[in-house]
């Protein structure tokens, strides 16, 4: 079904489902999913990312209301959509005509399962090295062993990564140990909690 | 319409409403879209035994009338016996279907109110379904993208994978596939995977809420979340936590496979999604637990 939004004509129908009206994420999800019966449900990941890209552009705005963004089309985004009409018009009757070909329609099912399945498994292997890397010591140490570097860690962020989970690897090798009292512990998870809210300051940017 | 006896490509537009669909093939592939408007029947290919075409009180049946063949005796054989047949379905969303491919694959897409595959030996690749969602095969293939409601998948020989999945409850189990499950939001309430040798890759968002238990006898244990940290206890790979507020539980378990478990980019939905537009059965499910959800952090895998 994705393959009637190739070039980035997902984010015009985004444009365009908004010229209906002002619509929080959730809501243009489901208006794709109905306008596709169900065949095509896009993923917050791929919805938000390009709200964003409209959103600096100018295309589109939002108004933040009872803690959610409500997206709307701004002046500049009804002039696009007026400029590419017939490009609207044209995606508009591919995906009329790809939702009532059935052989076509049973096509784009069939790829659209195995592209996502694909790029997911592509995704999920490198992100299963990248943390196998980054753990690694972590099962050493389960092991007996305690050995850290090694492996070259010119990526800051896997570096970053691999310290956090030597942290909590050896943090569960003290607390094993049973030598700590429970104020100790205490004190410790206090410690970690600071840790923990002060990176995820820096961290989210 | 009653009963059509097909032995040739042909197309049916069907006049009667259809509330089940059930389909019956020994050898082929079938391939169901859930959509709006009439019912339709594209027979792509038959062999010369043909297909059977029943409706009946809004029960739409697609079937080879194997009754009284010895077919045990190869599954290959079905096929050059002419019980051999492509065939897409188009049905409303809201028709619950039942689909049974002995030699074969299947294909099912848009069926919102509850899907039943049943195949021995070919590949079964579902999007977009809801409601309670069960797919067997012996030896093949399970592909799942935006799956929505219960699902259950096995397999003995075939690999499972599970794409951008929004499913409150997911049972997946393989003896020797491999397992990849991506729950990209937080509504997964419940997700039990398990496999003798095969190996098992799950992501969950870095701001889940999720009770986790990873274990693997023989192979290892890795996991992004330092809420669980993986150790080796008596002998066995363990990893142990909470993720959020722990409203969710993940269970994944291997034999001799490995099991890992990665992070993905925080849910970024605004707000959880209203439930009152889904299933009736999702907000009673996920009631119990989310009360407490509530109260909890609200994001970034928040501490308890």
């Amino acid at each position: 079904m994705s393959a009637v939004f190739s070039h980035g004509r997902l984010r015009l129908y985004l444009l365009r489902l908004l010229a209906d009206g002002p619509k929080h994420g959730y809501e243009l999800i489901r208006s794709l999913e109905n306008r596709f019966h169900g065949l095509y449900a896009p993923s917050a990941g791929t919805i938000y990312p390009r709200l964003a890209r409209l959103e600096a552009d100018g295309l589109v705005t939002h108004t933040a209301s009872g803690g959610r963004k409500v997206y709307s089309i701004t002046d500049a985004g009804r002039a696009e959509l007026a400029a590419r009409a017939d490009e609207v018009a044209q995606l508009e009757a591919e995906i009329s005509s790809s939702v009532a070909d059935l052989a076509n329609l049973a096509e784009q099912v069939e790829a659209g399962v195995r592209g996502s399945v694909r790029e997911l498994k592509q995704e999920l292997r490198a992100a299963g090295h990248a943390v196998r890397q980054a753990v690694s010591p972590m099962i050493v140490i389960g092991r007996g062993g305690g050995e850290a570097a090694g492996e070259s860690a010119a990526d800051p962020k896997t570096t970053l990564v691999r310290k956090a989970a030597e942290l909590a690897a050896e943090v569960a090798r003290l607390v094993s140990l049973g030598r700590a009292s429970t104020e100790d512990i205490r004190v410790a998870t206090t410690v970690i909690d600071s840790v923990r809210a002060q990176l995820q300051h820096i961290l989210r940017g | 319409m009653g009963t059509r006896h097909i032995t040739s490509p042909t197309q049916l537009t069907l006049d009667e409403a259809v509330s089940q669909l059930d389909v019956w093939l020994a050898h082929g592939k079938v391939h169901v879209v859930g959509t709006d408007g009439p019912a339709r029947i594209e027979v792509r290919r038959v062999g010369h035994k043909g297909l059977t075409v029943t409706q009946a009180d809004g029960t739409l049946s697609v079937r080879h009338d194997v009754r009284g063949i010895v077919w045990s005796l190869g599954l290959g054989w079905l096929g050059r016996w002419g019980w051999s047949a492509e065939v897409i379905i188009a049905v409303p969303p809201t028709t619950t279907a039942s689909l049974t491919v002995v030699d074969g694959d299947v294909v099912a897409s848009g069926l919102r109110q509850g899907t039943t595959v049943d195949v021995t030996s070919g590949s079964i690749a579902m999007m977009g379904l809801g409601g309670q969602v069960q797919a067997k095969t012996v030896s093949g293939s399970i592909e799942a993208v935006g799956v929505a409601g219960q699902l259950t998948m096995q397999t003995v020989s075939g690999e499972i994978s599970l794409a951008g999945s929004s499913a409150d409850q997911v049972y997946a189990r393989t003896i020797s596939g491999a397992i990849t499950c991506d729950l990209d939001n937080p509504r997964a309430c419940i997700v039990h995977l398990d496999t003798v040798s095969g190996s098992i890759t799950v992501r969950v968002p870095e701001d889940a809420n999720l009770r986790v238990d990873l274990a693997a006898t023989s192979g290892s244990v890795t996991s992004a979340f330092a809420q669980v940290p993986a150790v080796n206890r008596m002998g066995r790979h363990i990893a142990t936590g909470q993720i959020g507020a722990g409203t969710g539980r993940l269970r994944a378990s291997a034999v001799s496979g490995t099991v890992a478990l990665l992070a993905g980019p925080a849910s970024e939905y605004d707000e959880p999604p209203p439930t009152n537009d889904g299933p009736p059965d999702r907000a009673e499910h996920c009631s119990r637990p989310n009360q407490e959800a509530a109260v909890g952090p609200t994001a970034g895998g928040g501490a308890t």
